[in-house]
């Protein structure tokens, strides 16, 4: 059988030292990457790109998978012990997993993590080895109404997530939305809102703006508190107890349905072009608390909304494979790179590859089930190496972490411009959550945004403003129905919710 | 600083109203009826409502006497003068990364920031001054020599290269 012989060949690839070694660097480096706040698994990537340029192909990809999984993953770490995702990835549950921390689960939190990544991951590598090119002929057929919708069934989510109000949440959204206008409009390349600097031309970098909101918030919040409470120490850090994994069996065997569910739906999302992990990992966190017995729980430390985004981030790494492989088109910021490094390797990816070179595919597939498997132990050591973290007082963590948070901003742009782009949005992020206005919204705003414009432009200018055109197409309705379903089931809610409120405050 | 919601929805009004004030001047161009302030306009429009429903729904609240809040509640931090401090320290150190990190470099400023903000933060001299050079030294060998950062060097860069 041919498939055996190509098989053998894909393994004799994958199994050698100079890949497993690579892969093993690669991950290490991930994991410190992604566990520090502000850089990001694309940044991992991005910066392992010029290494690669000196390896073989197969050590080379290797290098790519590994590091972009461990990255996802060790976001979380961060996130649950400082409440600052590590990755835009971690951010739609970061609530939950610090709550589980203050009330001296972090050990549980981030073992279930871990381990729900893990299933996560190899169902993502699964539906890639088995269903790559039907999958990828689906998202092919997508126009701009359907990635329209697709953009605002995701933007939807996200005020639908946020435990708070969903009216701060929708102007979180909008201010996100408006920061991802700043730049060269997509459409007509008019300057809009760049007051003249040349900085701004390319438009409002994600990351310092994430490190801002996420980081510099943080920290400004902690300074004013470490000297205002004398105990902001005590209170403030997670108490980490017992074994890494205890309960977390329990919780797999609990919520296998939440798993798999949320497995399919980030592997999906992550097929499908511009939407990657962090929009899996939002929406999985949605449906999860539409689904949920709990749902008020949600945003307090509930660890069902955890092991449901959790699973459906990993997921989407190998989902955004399968368009990039199959088609040469990425599924989200990595794939970007890895496509631009097959071609630099010569291994122009598209259909021609499965035919002309199926070995290389089928070891592609090998070095993503390597890579979950070097996620465990590499998991873990980072979880428990980042626990030393735990043991520094607030007071000596947090002036660390705000140079961090210069430098990672600075190299963003390799320019000032990125520390004052962090300044700004940072103190904008304190005032405003302060303010009860919840700050994710505003980066996925600003992540999905230009995709967002573009497909609506492009759409308006196809369908020459007719509206009904956006529900033409059998998935672009399917799809729009479900956001304006979504619209109208949370909008009904809440007016039903206003309407049963006794009112027996309002008498003077 | 916490707002009514009153205060807020003034506020991001005022944002929606910016946003459609500046996407107005967009040029536009002819025969494409949508154009590069389509967009914006809709988000300001928008932004424009929720505010208005911010506002709406605070006024309706305090009529009904569910919220007394005052308008404007300054963050009873800033009541501690070390709050303060501290608070003014972390902008200023990142100001200074930003308007001097050219001239003076990444690494004396940190050194000088850190240290500032260790004693206010409580820490004593000897550890604050250590932790303040191990944190740059730490900070430098990983983003300008491991991932090749180009971090300003300014004055030390100067001396080092002999064109000071």
């Amino acid at each position: 059988m041919p498939i055996f012989a190509t098989l053998a060949q894909a393994f004799q690839l994958v199994l050698t030292p100079e890949v497993f070694f690579t892969a093993l660097m690669a991950g290490a480096f991930g994991m410190f990457v992604g566990a520090m706040p502000g850089l990001t698994a694309t940044m991992a990537t991005a910066l392992l790109v010029p290494l690669t340029f000196f390896m073989d192909p197969i050590p080379a990809l290797a290098a790519i998978v590994t590091a972009s999984g461990m990255a996802i993953f060790a976001g979380d770490i961060p996130g649950a012990m400082l409440r600052i995702p590590g990755t835009p990835a971690s951010a739609a549950y970061v609530e939950d997993s610090h709550r589980l921390s203050l009330a001296g689960k972090l050990n549980f939190a981030l073992g279930t993590q871990l381990a729900v990544s893990i299933i996560g991951g190899l169902f993502g590598v699964a539906v890639l080895i088995v269903a790559a090119p039907l999958l990828a002929e689906l998202a092919l057929n997508f126009t701009s109404f359907e990635y329209f919708w697709l953009a605002a069934l995701g933007l939807s989510c996200a005020i639908f997530v946020s435990s708070g109000d969903p009216l701060k949440a929708a102007v979180s959204l909008l201010i996100g939305l408006a920061l991802a206008t700043v730049g060269l409009d997509p459409t007509t390349g008019v300057a809009r809102f760049t007051f003249g600097s040349t900085d701004l031309l390319a438009g409002i970098e994600f990351i310092p703006a994430m490190i801002g909101l996420f980081a510099l918030a943080e920290i400004l919040r902690g300074v004013l508190k470490l000297n205002s409470n004398g105990s902001g120490d005590a209170e403030q850090m997670p108490q980490a107890t017992g074994p890494l994994f205890k309960g977390v069996g329990a919780v797999i065997r609990k919520y296998p349905k939440n798993i798999l569910r949320s497995s399919i739906l980030g592997t999906l999302i992550g097929a499908l072009p511009g939407a990657g992990a962090d929009i899996a990992a939002w929406m999985a966190y949605a449906v999860s608390k539409r689904f949920s017995r709990n749902p008020d729980n949600y945003g307090k430390g509930e660890i069902e909304g955890l092991v449901d985004a959790s699973s459906a981030n990993n997921a989407a790494v190998g989902g955004a494979w399968i368009p990039a492989l199959v088609f040469g088109i990425p599924g989200d910021s990595v794939t970007a790179i890895v496509v631009g490094v097959l071609y630099m390797k010569g291994l122009n990816p598209g259909p021609m590859v499965f035919l002309q070179n199926p070995q290389l595919i089928y070891a592609v597939f090998l070095i993503f089930i390597l890579s979950m498997v070097l996620l465990w132990p590499l998991g873990w050591l980072a979880i428990r190496a980042a626990r030393q973290v735990l043991r520094i007082p607030r007071s000596v963590l947090l002036p660390l972490v705000l140079v961090f948070c210069v430098v990672g901003s600075f190299a963003m742009t390799n320019s000032a411009f990125g520390i004052a782009l962090m300044l700004v949005i940072g103190l904008a992020g304190w005032i405003l959550e302060d303010n009860g206005f919840p700050v994710s919204p505003i980066i996925l705003g600003l992540v999905l945004g230009g995709m967002f414009e573009r497909n609506f432009m492009t759409s308006m200018i196809k369908s020459g403003g007719d509206l009904t055109a956006f529900f033409d197409r059998p998935i672009a309705m399917g799809l729009g129905i479900a956001t304006l379903a979504l619209w109208a089931l949370t909008l009904g809610t809440s007016l039903y919710k206003a309407a049963r409120k006794p009112a027996p405050r309002s008498t003077p | 600083m916490k707002f009514t919601d009153s205060v807020s929805g003034v506020l991001i009004c005022a944002l929606g109203i910016a946003l459609l004030t500046m996407s107005a001047q967009f040029p536009s161009f002819a025969g494409q009826p949508y154009g590069a302030s389509l967009f914006p306009s809709i988000l300001g429009t928008a932004l424009v409502l929720c505010g208005l429903g911010l506002g709406a729904r605070d006024l309706l609240q305090r009529r009904a006497g569910s919220t007394t809040a005052p308008w404007i509640t300054p963050d009873a931090a800033f009541g501690n003068a070390r709050a303060v401090a501290a608070f003014a320290t972390v902008l200023l150190f990142v100001l200074a990364q930003i308007l001097l990190g050219r001239a003076v470099g990444f690494a004396p400023l940190a050194v000088i920031g850190l240290f500032v903000l260790f004693r206010v933060l409580h820490i004593k001299t000897l550890p604050a001054l250590a932790l303040s050079l191990g944190g740059t030294v730490m900070c430098w060998f990983l983003f300008a020599r491991l991932l090749l950062v180009p971090l300003p060097r300014g004055i030390i860069g100067r001396l080092i290269d002999g064109t000071v």
